[in-house]
């Protein structure tokens, strides 16, 4: 069935030299609309025992390119959009009009630092939108971590600049098929749960939060960005927090700040090359 | 199936590609281990001198996977290096190119220590895996900071799965040369603060912070450098 649906795409793409539109959304599935769960049986979740919920998670996205491997530019959005996650989506971002009905095989968005001209998308507050200008901010997630009676606060503010680039799908190949006459919906997805993985490389990463949650060094219920600088990978179990090729992660905050950069994903599952700029 | 097995089908079956017209060949190349030289000063400002390092080694593979390299802090190499999937995990080895699965003890202030001969074939090689022996990576020596001197001997620690991802790229051809597996011994030794070294450092406390950096320092993939060498 998929490849039929590819290969009707496709067809259409390569007729006719005609153009078609192609709709750019996002969203952050039910991980960051609802939360995310403690393992439980066979449900993925945190083998700790930890369950998370956002309350905020702001994402500049913008940059989104059509591009051919051989070269051929396409259209490009520049403007950066400021979206919360947090709010019942997908959310629609915009949408490229009159684009050449082709196959688009090299498609890349950004997320990066907002800028004065950063322009809020869907249900949004004001303050946070002003929240990302003046801090320069990429990321912003903001929460609660909870187990049994204890729950630990967090609000995290990231400055990374990644392009997320060569974009691909299992369901619809590489990039975008735009159709002539008609509209292609692309879903530039963020996965929520990246933030408390385990391992930098492995497979076998997993969800944790209690090294996280024993950061609070000074125990007012807040997990700082701070606090998790103090925190020495080397304290934690030699079975955790491994850093593959990452030898300069050292601590728990370049830890996360890491896994930061991987959270942008393509049409669901779908992934891309993450470039650090 | 075990990955040796998955490895030896791999090779088997791009070997018979290979026989059909493809452009893959049969090829072998030796493997020479050895260290990367410098000083061994750590994160926490201990200067290590090494008295003994030894490695135990049963195998080195070669895949065509390239390494992810997206947690890297930002460097200007980032302009240049092509990066990973975004994706804990999915450093994809892809296919396997070559293998040796002799093992092998490795005296690493001894110098070049020939390994073997790796039985592969020619193609884009992207990333190598190294498998310690159970006797894995040993450091013993001295460790200096501040007028403070810290004898030590880490005891043997191999990692439990393979050090996947170990950069290798390269275009294997017929060319005659070598791959050079240095071991980056300051990579290795980084994490390691001899001022925590639980109850004791000779041997040193495996329940120690500094054990917890040294095991995390084998694991460090950027601690092996492969490099081809062209034979002169």
């Amino acid at each position: 069935m998929r490849c039929l649906f590819r290969l009707s795409v496709g067809l259409l793409a390569g007729c006719g030299g005609g153009a078609g539109s192609v709709t750019f959304t996002t969203w952050g599935e039910e991980y960051i609309e609802d939360r995310i769960p403690a393992q439980a049986g066979a449900k993925a979740g945190f083998v700790d025992g930890w369950e998370v919920s956002y309350a905020r998670f702001l994402v500049v996205l913008g940059e989104v390119t059509l591009a051919k491997k051989t070269g051929e530019a396409g259209p490009k959005q520049t403007a950066p959009l400021v979206v919360d996650l947090k709010k019942p989506g997908p959310v629609e971002l915009f949408a490229f009009q009159d684009v050449p009905a082709t196959k688009w095989d090299k498609v890349s968005f950004a997320v990066a630092p907002a800028t004065s001209s950063a322009t809020r998308i869907g249900a949004i507050a004001a303050a946070d939108v002003e929240r990302m200008k003046t801090g320069g901010l990429s990321l912003f997630v903001e929460g609660t971590g909870t187990k049994g009676t204890v729950t630990k606060r967090f609000a995290w503010g990231f400055t990374t600049n990644t392009l997320y680039d060569e974009c691909q799908n299992d369901d619809f190949g590489e990039g975008v098929a735009v159709p002539t006459g008609g509209n292609e919906v692309v879903q530039l997805t963020i996965h929520g749960d990246h933030f408390w993985y385990d391992d930098l490389e492995s497979p076998d990463a997993r969800l944790r939060f209690e090294a996280i949650a024993g950061a609070d060094g000074n125990l007012d219920g807040e997990v700082t960005l701070d606090e998790l600088a103090a925190v020495q990978l080397t304290s934690l179990p030699l079975g955790q927090y491994g850093t593959g090729s990452a030898g300069s992660v050292k601590t728990l905050e370049d830890f996360v700040t890491s896994l930061s950069r991987t959270v942008g994903h393509f049409r669901g599952e779908g992934e891309c090359v993450s470039k650090a700029r | 199936m075990k990955t040796h097995t998955r490895v030896a089908a791999s090779l088997l079956a791009l070997l018979c590609l290979s026989c059909g017209g493809t452009e893959r060949t049969r090829s072998t190349f030796p493997l020479v281990v050895s260290k990367e030289s410098g000083a061994l000063v750590t994160d926490s400002g201990w200067t290590v001198t090494l008295t003994s390092a030894t490695a135990s080694l049963t195998s080195a593979r070669f895949f065509s996977g390239e390494v992810p390299a997206i947690s890297r802090r930002w460097s200007p190499l980032d302009l240049l290096i092509s990066t990973a999937w975004a994706h804990p995990g999915h450093y994809v080895p892809g296919e396997a190119l070559g293998e040796l699965l002799t093992p092998v003890e490795v005296d690493l202030l001894a110098g070049d220590t020939p390994w073997g001969t790796v039985s592969a074939v020619t193609g884009r090689y992207g990333s190598m895996q190294l498998t310690l022996g159970s006797a894995g990576l040993r450091l013993a020596g001295m460790a200096t900071k501040d007028m403070q001197t810290v004898a030590f001997d880490t005891q043997g620690f191999a990692p439990a799965a393979p050090i996947e991802a170990i950069a290798f790229a390269h275009d294997m051809d017929a060319s005659a040369g070598q791959v050079r597996l240095a071991f980056d011994l300051k990579a290795t030794v980084s994490r390691m603060d001899f001022a925590q070294v639980g109850t004791g450092a000779n041997p040193l406390d495996p329940a120690s912070p500094c054990f917890n950096g040294f095991g995390r320092g084998v694991q460090d993939s950027s601690a092996y450098h492969a490099t081809w060498e062209v034979e002169q």
